[in-house]
């Protein structure tokens, strides 16, 4: 995933898409970005050459007959080049303790140092009613 | 059968726009429950566990299950009855009182009736399955619809394919093809009849590119095989027509064969009514307060016409259920006067999408009721539009009679990402007075143009 | 017409068929090798009706390889001692039938089939409709049939406890010149004996259809033409059987009979041996084949091919009648399909019929589809293409003289031939299955060598499970108190109730498979085709039969949905978990209790 000097990136921080222009200039590197419309997206594009990452989202299983399966995902972006890396390990990662969406269930996921976070409820009983 | 007990408002679905409408209804004092089939709300939201969701609502990127979670919590807050696992079997309306007989079916209460003074439908879509887009071939095993595996593979967490091909580039496709791309199967490629893809430009790059999972444009699935198991799909490039060219067929081995190929807004509950229905959205027409042709019967989000976004299905349900409760509430004064039957009459105008304007939802506009956006502004109400074809410089016009009311550029529009703008009504109401509303018909309208600048490519949406 | 084997050969000749024709028993045999599957076709037709009980149409074709049945994955074998005084072959709706009535006779009967539930074959995939005698040929088997089937229908799906209705049929003349041919309509109509036939003009069948085409010149109302659900039908008869007695064999291939002398001693299959007195052929498209395993291959079958699309249920209030525009003046071998109402409350076009050399090919093209769509979707001028929901082919079973055969084996004798049923079989089914097990009992006395006594037990009432379209909200909520799983809706197109699935599972031939409960319960029939009730049927399916998703088909052999799970810990989990008792039978295991509840 190294890059060119000059890259074609799409920004996938918001629905809009922008197709930005990134190139690096120097040996002591600083960029230039166009085509972002926010500055979120010049933060994504300098990300993106120098170390592409993405927020995981799964599946892991868990303990409770109730909710054998829950969602997860990474409290922020895990770089790319571990995404299967962390897969395996949740693949026979099972959990343990009942959740809230948000709470944290993993405190660094595959050595990423970034947390795995539950996003469906655990907790609260199936019906309102 | 017994009316089990009177609403105000009753809400049909416990997804986004439903939660959304209940709120709003809630905040707006009416007394409203959600009905909802399944054991727990939040909708196909439940199975979407990917992220991007309420980056307009809550400035966050959550997964679906997450943003569900906090419209649930809000409803639960209020103490809104959410009666799930519970069938609506079929509605009517009471010509002489105006309310709505909804009969109801579960295992616990058996069949029973709710009596609404404001029904907001809140019912969602259906994927188009391979028969509605004539897959030909075989029929066995293996062939699923996006948000079906997504399902299997998500709530379920069983993988219903090893290796297969994806028909079609909706969003849904794109976020399955890497969904099963991390659960290890092998995606073969996404193929899509069109000259560009019909997904947010975002997943592409997130979903295929990151994975290496080709995307294939003018290609389509001409024939499955299988005897039990899908075993190959026979692959073909399309001309400019989408017709087939004969001599690029080419066998892909695999064994599942997976559609996202559009969805369908769900109505066929409310269509017996005698609802107005909009045959490019495949929803009802709706005012800008979200009430259809039908007085006192809402609806919203993706019943209305496909959104690729939750935090726009949201905002018309919040828009729905404030209106649904100020029209119960006016229901019910005028009930209390009991010899001042008649509702007062609305004053719709027409919105016509013109040029390259694939729609715009709402249809119309009601100049004698108005709720308000979700912007705050009273007087504003949300539009949300489509671009028939691909332009990378367009020009949306809106204007009633000779009076421009709304001009704006956009760099780029395509079918597949939705626009939204606002208007401001006040600038409605002394250009359509009394005497406007004397005009002829055809120029009694607003019409709502999109003008391309520039054209790349000729994409008709398929969304609708 | 002339003849005998000068006949046969003159009329191959004139056809330029290089073709050789030679008498083999009461038939005539072709032997040879053509070019094209449509000169097979010609030769059979032009040996037809010479003087011979039937064509064996041997002709090898040019880039055809011969087709043979399709063979159920390995199943476990059946006892070596098992006995059957009547073995049924094929449970399609004729077997199936058959077998409910030779359970009227105080012996043993076994049906089998070879896929994985009844009716998976020419019974579900035709348009439902029970055929008033018009279209048949005076005095051949067909117009016998099907004139004493269809006046037998309404008491046999009472019994049974399936759905009929009889909208009637209206035939519309496209042309006012096709009047013409109403002389000959009616002269048809009083050698057939066909019932309570009116003549409508333009008017009053604008009146009786607001929604119908203008293209039409009055036309013909024949009220006994019937729709059913030609699987729920068959699967009734099928569970009836095995109320007073009889044993479903599903997955159960024949692969040849052991004989002595002329006389059939075992039937064998996949799973072994059978014993048996008296063998029913009513395989299907593969009767002939089945006829061959006990040298008695006299007639042959060739599959004619049928597309039907079915239209949204939103659609279905739009028509009353089952409406056609026939051509007359053509010898087409079927009406040519039409716009049928289906007891389900949807629309079916078609269907088409194209002569296909293979007999299990139920794909579908776009050219067939576009046929139905071109004649009969013009029919109803309220109808769009985008009503469509789905679209399926069907192969009928015919044989060159278009007629039935149905009788005792002339050389072997206990075998009786239940074959070359095509439409109107449906219509003919009770009347045939009569006859049939009539003959049956006969050869099985006379092989046997003792007196069969009547079964003083049968009882032709089904123990239907509820039929919850029929019935009133008072009713259906007094049901849901009773049993809360007919409360919870699981197919939210066709509003279809966990109970009524329940009912396909525990059924006395119970379904095996996901197209079974769809086809029975109808979960799964709607415009989103299963989207969403799909993985709501595997769940319940995996919980009532104690097996895991991933066992679950969706029709026969490895048609599973879920491949494996994808989490490692969540297999771990559950094997140790509540269900692992569950888990652990096997697929195996539970298809023999199955059995064991069939035979018990």
């Amino acid at each position: 995933m190294t890059m060119a000097d000059a890259r074609q990136i799409v920004c996938i921080q918001c629905p809009q898409g922008c197709t930005l222009r990134a190139e690096k200039l120097g040996t002591v590197p600083s960029y230039e970005i166009t085509g972002n419309k926010c500055p979120r997206g010049r933060a994504y594009a300098i990300k993106e050459l120098t170390n592409p990452s993405r927020t995981l989202t799964t599946t892991v299983a868990t303990v409770f007959s109730d909710c054998p399966l829950v969602s997860v995902r990474t409290d922020g972006d895990i770089p790319l080049r571990d995404v299967f890396r962390a897969m395996q390990e949740l693949n026979s990662y099972r959990a343990k303790k009942r959740l809230h969406p948000g709470e944290v269930m993993i405190a660094d996921l595959a050595g990423t140092g970034v947390a795995l976070l539950a996003t469906s409820d655990m907790i609260t009983p199936d019906t309102t009613n | 059968m017994p009316v089990k007990k009177q609403w105000d408002v009753v809400v049909i679905g416990a997804g986004p726009a439903g939660l959304a409408a209940a709120i709003a209804a809630c905040d707006s004092g009416a007394d409203v429950c959600i009905i909802e089939r399944e054991k727990k709300p939040g909708g196909v939201l439940k199975q979407c566990i990917h992220d991007g969701f309420g980056l307009i609502r809550f400035g966050e990127r959550l997964s679906g299950p997450e943003y569900a979670y906090r419209y649930h919590q809000m409803v639960s807050e209020r103490g809104i009855p959410v009666i799930s696992e519970t069938y609506l079997l079929g509605i009517t309306k009471n010509q002489t009182d105006g309310k709505f007989l909804l009969q109801m079916q579960n295992s616990a209460d058996s069949i029973f009736i709710l009596e609404a003074r404001a029904v907001v439908a809140a019912t969602g879509c259906r994927e188009r399955t391979a028969r509605q887009v004539f897959i030909h071939g075989d029929r066995p095993a293996g062939i699923l619809t996006a948000g079906t595996a997504q399902y299997i593979v998500n709530i379920q967490g069983f993988l219903p394919t090893r290796r297969c091909v994806i028909l079609g580039s909706g969003d849904i496709g794109l976020i399955m093809a890497r969904r099963l791309t991390l659960e290890g199967a092998e995606v073969e490629g996404v193929y899509e009849i069109k000259p560009e893809p019909s997904g947010l430009t975002r997943n592409i790059q997130q979903c295929l590119t990151d994975f290496e999972i080709p995307l294939h444009l003018s290609a389509t699935v001409l024939a499955v095989h299988g005897k039990r198991r899908v075993e190959s799909v026979v692959i073909g490039k399309v001309d400019q027509s989408g017709q087939p060219i004969t001599g690029t067929e080419r066998t892909v081995p695999c064994d599942a064969l997976i559609l996202s190929v559009g969805l369908i807004p769900e109505n066929e509950i409310i269509e017996p009514l005698g609802v107005e229905m909009d045959r490019k959205t495949g929803g009802p027409i709706v005012d800008q307060n979200m009430m259809t042709s039908l007085d006192g019967l809402f609806a919203c989000g993706n019943a209305v016409h496909v959104n690729d976004l939750v935090d726009y299905v949201s905002e018309s349900g919040q828009t729905a259920g404030k209106a649904a409760a100020a029209y119960a509430n006016v229901q019910q004064q005028r009930g209390l006067l009991s010899e001042r039957r008649t509702v007062s009459a609305r004053r719709l105008i027409n919105i016509q999408a013109a040029g390259n304007m694939h729609y715009i939802v709402p249809q119309r506009l009601d100049l004698a009721h108005h709720v308000g956006a979700d912007d705050g502004a009273d007087n504003c109400a949300a539009f949300y539009f489509r671009s028939r074809v691909r332009a990378n410089s367009a020009l949306l016009r809106i204007s009633a009679g000779k009076t421009l009311l709304e001009e704006r550029r956009y760099a780029v529009v395509r079918p597949p990402e939705m626009e939204r703008i606002t208007l401001n009504l006040a600038d409605l109401n002394h250009i359509c007075s009394p005497d406007w509303n004397d005009l002829p018909g055809q120029s009694r309208l607003i019409k709502a143009e999109l003008v391309s600048v520039s054209e790349g490519g000729d994409s008709a949406n398929d969304n609708g | 017409m002339a003849e005998g084997l000068a006949a046969v050969r003159s009329a191959l000749m004139r056809k330029n068929l290089n073709v050789d024709a030679n008498e083999w028993r009461n038939s005539v045999a072709l032997t040879g090798h053509v070019s094209s599957w449509e000169q097979y076709m010609e030769a059979g037709y032009a040996a037809a009706g010479k003087g011979y009980e039937a064509v064996v149409n041997d002709l090898t074709v040019e880039g055809v390889v011969p087709f043979k049945p399709s063979m159920p994955e390995p199943q476990n074998p059946i006892d070596p001692d098992t006995y059957f005084d009547a073995v049924v072959i094929g449970g399609g709706v004729i077997g199936s039938a058959i077998a409910r009535e030779l359970t009227r006779w105080d012996i043993t009967v076994a049906l089998l089939e070879k896929e994985n539930d009844l009716a998976m074959q020419t019974s579900s995939r035709n348009d439902g409709m029970v055929h008033p005698p018009f279209a048949v040929t005076p005095g051949s088997k067909k117009a016998h049939y099907n004139q004493r089937g269809n006046k037998m229908f309404a008491q046999t799906a009472r019994e049974l406890g399936v759905s009929l209705e009889w909208p009637g049929m209206l035939m519309l003349f496209s042309n006012p010149w096709q009047r013409a041919f109403l002389p000959a309509i009616w002269q048809r109509i009083k050698q057939n004996e066909v019932c309570g036939v009116e003549f409508w003009n333009r008017q009053r069948v604008f009146k009786m259809e607001p929604n119908i085409t203008a293209d039409q010149h009055g036309g013909v109302f024949l009220p006994d033409s019937g729709i059913v659900s030609p699987y729920q039908l068959t699967v009734a008869f099928g569970e009836n059987a095995v109320q007073n007695g009889a044993t479903v064999l599903l997955n159960t291939v024949v692969t040849g009979f052991q004989m002595e002398h002329n006389r059939i001693t075992h039937v064998c299959t996949n799973r072994g041996l059978i014993q048996a007195g008296v063998v029913i052929n009513a395989a299907g498209v593969w009767s002939d084949v089945v006829a061959g395993y006990a040298n008695d291959r006299f007639f042959t079958i060739h599959g004619r091919k049928g597309t039907a699309a079915i239209l949204d249920r939103k659609v279905g209030h739009t028509q009353r009648t089952i409406l056609s525009q026939p051509r007359f003046a053509s010898h087409s071998h079927t009406k040519g399909g039409g716009l049928v109402p289906t007891i389900d409350g949807n629309l079916l076009l078609g269907p088409t019929a194209v002569e296909v050399p293979e007999r299990e090919d139920y794909s579908t093209n776009a050219s067939a589809l576009e046929f139905v769509f071109d004649h009969h979707l013009k029919l109803n001028k309220s109808l769009k293409r985008s009503d469509i929901i789905t679209y399926f082919s069907g192969v009928r079973a015919c044989t060159f003289e278009e007629d039935f055969v149905i009788k005792t084996s002339d050389y072997v004798a206990n075998l009786v031939h239940a074959a070359g049923i095509q439409s109107p079989g449906l219509a003919s089914s009770p009347a045939i299955a009569q006859d049939v097990a009539l003959l049956a009992v006969k050869a099985l006395a006379a092989v046997a060598g003792r007196a069969i006594q009547p079964n003083a037990a049968f009882d032709p009432c089904r123990k239907a499970p509820p039929d919850l379209r029929g019935m009133s909200l008072e009713e259906r909520a007094a049901l849901i108190r009773r049993n809360p799983s007919y409360g919870r809706i699981i197919c939210r197109c066709e509003c279809i109730s966990e109970g009524e699935i329940l009912n396909t599972i525990h059924s006395l031939v119970p379904v095996q498979s996901l197209d079974g409960i769809k086809r029975r319960a109808r979960a799964g029939m709607g415009r989103c085709q299963g989207g969403f009730c799909t993985p709501l049927l595997l769940e319940i399916m995996a919980r009532e039969q104690q097996i895991n998703i991933a066992e679950i088909c969706k029709s026969g052999g490895h048609s599973e949905i879920a491949l494996q799970p994808t989490k490692n810990a969540a297999v771990d989990c559950a094997s140790e978990g509540a269900g692992s008792a569950a888990l652990a039978l096997s697929a195996a295991n539970n298809s023999r209790r199955q059995e064991d509840y069939n035979a018990g």
